[in-house]
């Protein structure tokens, strides 16, 4: 035998456990159909008798009454709905996880949605972050519904990859939402999505810590004056920083709107950023940073709560999201611990960090996709989902009240109508690295507060400007 | 016989069924590989001529501009600045420590298998697990301070410095951290390289009376050479292309982009900023910047005489 033909051979034996492979593949795959059809099948059953019951109704309704053509024509809606029913619709449901608590929470509720629409099946896939979904849109795979982060929104919604809601939402039902929320994801005058919960700032402080520095612990500063003083007076009697809190824009921000200055124009087409008072906050807040307040890192924590769980602060300025994290991982201080609003300046205000349940502008089923997040943000969903759990704040102002609120979420609830929602437009990445980097200088290199506000004008503008 | 002469030959006569028969076991990688290596890099040569967001397939031509836009990016130039310093630094510290370690396992010592084991363990862990650990290690209170406290110095934070003009340590840890995690896989290439030294040349050095350190410069460092080229290379494209370590452990910061490197801000570019046109454009940079940096280590090197 020649070796040619021993190569031949090899070959043929590889094309053989390939097909041995692929056969195996397929009888798999084959099984997987069948099981799925047969459940189908079953389905199909229970609808046939109804479809029975309605053509019994309709002869029933033709003897008595006589048939006019508007029976005719809701008996016949009536078994296209039964028609389109009996096709099992799988939603693809995506969204980053906070944990596998929150992941059981949400396959109970898409238990609780099946048990209550039988023809449409969930599946819940969860994701990191925004890069995955922004591949799939573009490979026109995408779920049929996701979360969109508020930052992100603008990008999504104005190149059309969301569907519109008002088509869906009664306007009685869109009432009920926070405002500065449903902003967040309108476009045009269109809503894009509804928001599954929020988060704000507030300020968190420790009480035994006020008393130890002279201060009364059931009062916690409520204007500019009286965190900077109290601050400085915790750091002159214990020697420990009065205020921890973060360096990044969204936590100046609240400080701009405090003192009625303004970021970005409502059209997000131009930046605001010399307004007298803009440039005001920005010289007071990154005046006082390393003499009353100063950065996580700066005490050696890995971020705000953390540091005021280890008793390095008396006063933080931390999102409700601190809340649960102090109880679990600190409990000696969470005893010790108030919560209180944003300390206010001329005016109240605070930043508002959303997630919104949006529908994919390219899904096959927008009906049954709109009837899981009606199913979701509804009083009773968010009811289960968000105030039962606490880990945010409930989107609808129904629940803010609610008794099985958390007094501490009661606390940051109260902040919702004061809210700033975290969004900048379409540019809104690049803008915040913008506004950063002059954030930094100001904090960090001396740069005067109206140097950096100057920049931080021409930087974004000239992003806006493409 | 030129190359494509060569090529056309095989398919002629009995050699034809020979070549097919090559291709078609080459056939499904070859099909891959087009599908997801070359198809993305034609690909990213034609968006990168494009103004594109990716959520849509519209695409606006746009020609140059985004290769004129580099020039005026300032955190390009600070990323590349980063980029620069991190493969200066970490290249010669993790060739040199890889000859070093090298060098000690090849000697006929007891538990050398060992070492050389625990050396390459980091080369198949994941960097993320990697980064996640020094992360932890890293931090203020975190076991490498806490060693430094033994011997009476204070450890900074590493990667979150806090406030300026205290120096910030960010990128040098991670640095060091690149620098112990890649350097047992160096090593092991280095020891390939040196068990391929004959031993004859040894002995005729001995007979010669040549001191260690002469067998070592006249014989180990010149017949290395070819092993030391692949492992700079090699390690200058692994440099130049940091981006998990970063992504897992500073996010570019902690302030003023300081660890932002050029890989890291193609992906902030392509994915937050959705400027998939510009971003690939930049990655076309960085590659004729790689490319060069070879070409001009393989003349370097063929100049010295010891590409065979």
């Amino acid at each position: 035998m020649s070796s040619e033909a021993t190569t031949w051979q090899k070959v043929v034996l590889v094309a053989v456990i390939i097909a041995i492979l692929i056969s195996a593949g397929s009888i798999y795959y084959a099984t997987t159909i069948m099981s799925e059809l047969s459940k189908n099948t079953e389905n199909q059953a229970t609808l046939i008798g109804t479809m029975s019951d309605l053509a019994d109704a309709t002869a029933d309704i033709a003897e008595d009454v006589g048939t006019s053509l508007e029976d005719i024509a809701l008996i016949q809606e009536r078994l296209t709905e039964l028609e389109k029913a009996t096709k099992i619709t799988v939603l693809r449901f995506s969204g980053w996880s906070a944990g596998p608590v929150e992941e059981e929470k949400y396959r109970k509720m898409f238990m609780e949605f099946m048990l209550l629409n039988p023809f449409i099946r969930v599946k819940y896939e969860t994701f990191e972050s925004h890069e995955r979904i922004l591949t799939q849109i573009a490979a026109g795979t995408a779920p049929d519904i996701f979360y969109v982060g508020s930052e992100w929104a603008p990008r999504f919604m104005s190149e059309g990859v969301l569907l519109p809601l008002d088509g869906y939402i009664t306007a009685e039902d869109k009432a009920d939402f926070v405002p500065a929320l449903l902003d967040a994801f309108t476009w045009e005058g269109k809503l894009y999505g509804l928001p599954k919960d929020f988060s704000v700032l507030g300020l968190a402080y420790n009480k035994q810590l006020f008393t130890a520095a002279g201060l009364d612990p059931d009062k916690p500063p409520t204007t500019w004056a009286e965190l900077e003083s109290y601050a400085n007076t915790i750091n002159t009697t214990l020697g420990i920083p009065g205020l921890v809190q973060g360096t990044d824009i969204p936590r100046w921000l609240p400080f701009v709107y405090q003192n009625g200055g303004e970021f970005l124009t409502a059209n997000f087409n131009e930046s605001l950023a010399t307004d007298t008072n803009t440039v005001a906050s920005l010289n007071w807040w990154a005046g006082l940073y390393g003499s009353t307040w100063f950065s996580a890192a700066d005490v050696g924590a890995g971020w705000v709560g953390e540091a005021y769980g280890m008793n390095k602060t008396a006063m933080a300025v931390t999102g409700n999201w601190a809340i649960p994290y102090i109880k679990e991982d600190f409990p000696e201080v969470w005893a010790d611990t108030g919560w209180a609003v944003m300390p206010m300046g001329t005016e109240n205000a605070t930043m508002a960090f959303t997630v919104s349940l949006s529908i994919w502008e390219g899904t096959e089923n927008p009906e049954a996709a709109w009837k899981l997040i009606d199913f979701m943000t509804s009083y009773d969903g968010q009811k289960e989902l968000v105030v039962d759990w606490g880990h945010a704040l409930p989107s609808r102002i129904s629940l803010a009240d609610h008794p099985d609120m958390w007094p501490e979420h009661a606390t940051f609830m109260q902040q919702y109508a004061d809210s700033h929602a975290f969004i900048f437009g379409i540019y809104g990445s690049e803008i915040m690295a913008a506004a950063n980097t002059e954030i930094d200088a100001a904090l960090y290199a001396g740069k005067t507060a109206a140097d950096a506000c100057a920049d931080m004008k021409t930087a974004i503008d000239a992003i806006i400007a493409g | 016989m030129s190359r494509y002469e060569k090529f056309k030959e095989s398919f002629k006569g009995k050699k034809l069924r020979e070549s097919l028969l090559g291709y078609a076991f080459i056939a499904l990688p070859l099909v891959i590989f087009f599908a997801f290596s070359v198809g993305p890099i034609i690909f990213s040569v034609i968006v990168s001529f494009y103004k594109w967001g990716i959520l849509t397939w519209r695409m606006d031509f746009v020609g140059l501009e985004n290769y004129m836009k580099i020039l005026d990016d300032r955190v390009f130039i600070v990323a590349l600045r980063n980029t620069l310093l991190y493969t200066i630094v970490v290249v010669p510290s993790q060739t040199l420590i890889a000859m070093g370690l090298a060098l000690l396992a090849n000697q006929k010592i007891r538990g050398a298998t060992f070492f050389k084991t625990t050396y390459f363990t980091p080369a198949v862990t994941s960097s993320v697990v990697i980064s996640l650990i020094f992360f932890w290690l890293y931090m203020k209170e975190g076991l490498i301070n806490y060693f430094l406290s033994f011997i009476g110095i204070v450890g900074p934070n590493w990667l979150f410095a806090t406030s300026p003009p205290n120096p910030n340590y960010a990128l040098l840890a991670i640095m060091m951290m690149n620098i112990w995690s890649t350097s047992g896989y160096y090593m092991v290439m280095f020891l390939a390289g040196l068990q391929s030294i004959p031993e004859v040349f040894y002995e005729a050095a001995r007979i010669d009376r040549a001191s260690r350190w002469q067998r070592f410069r006249y014989i180990t460092l010149p017949l290395l050479k070819p092993v030391t080229y692949f492992v700079v290379v090699l390690s200058v494209i692994g440099t130049m292309q940091i981006f998990d370590q970063v992504y897992v452990m500073t996010r570019g910061g902690p302030y003023y982009y300081s660890t932002t490197t050029v890989i890291y801000h193609i992906w902030n570019k392509a994915f937050r900023d959705f400027k998939m046109g510009y971003a690939s454009a930049i990655a076309w940079v960085l590659f004729a910047i790689i490319f060069v940096a070879t070409m001009v280590q393989r003349k370097l090197v063929k100049e010295a005489g010891v590409l065979y």
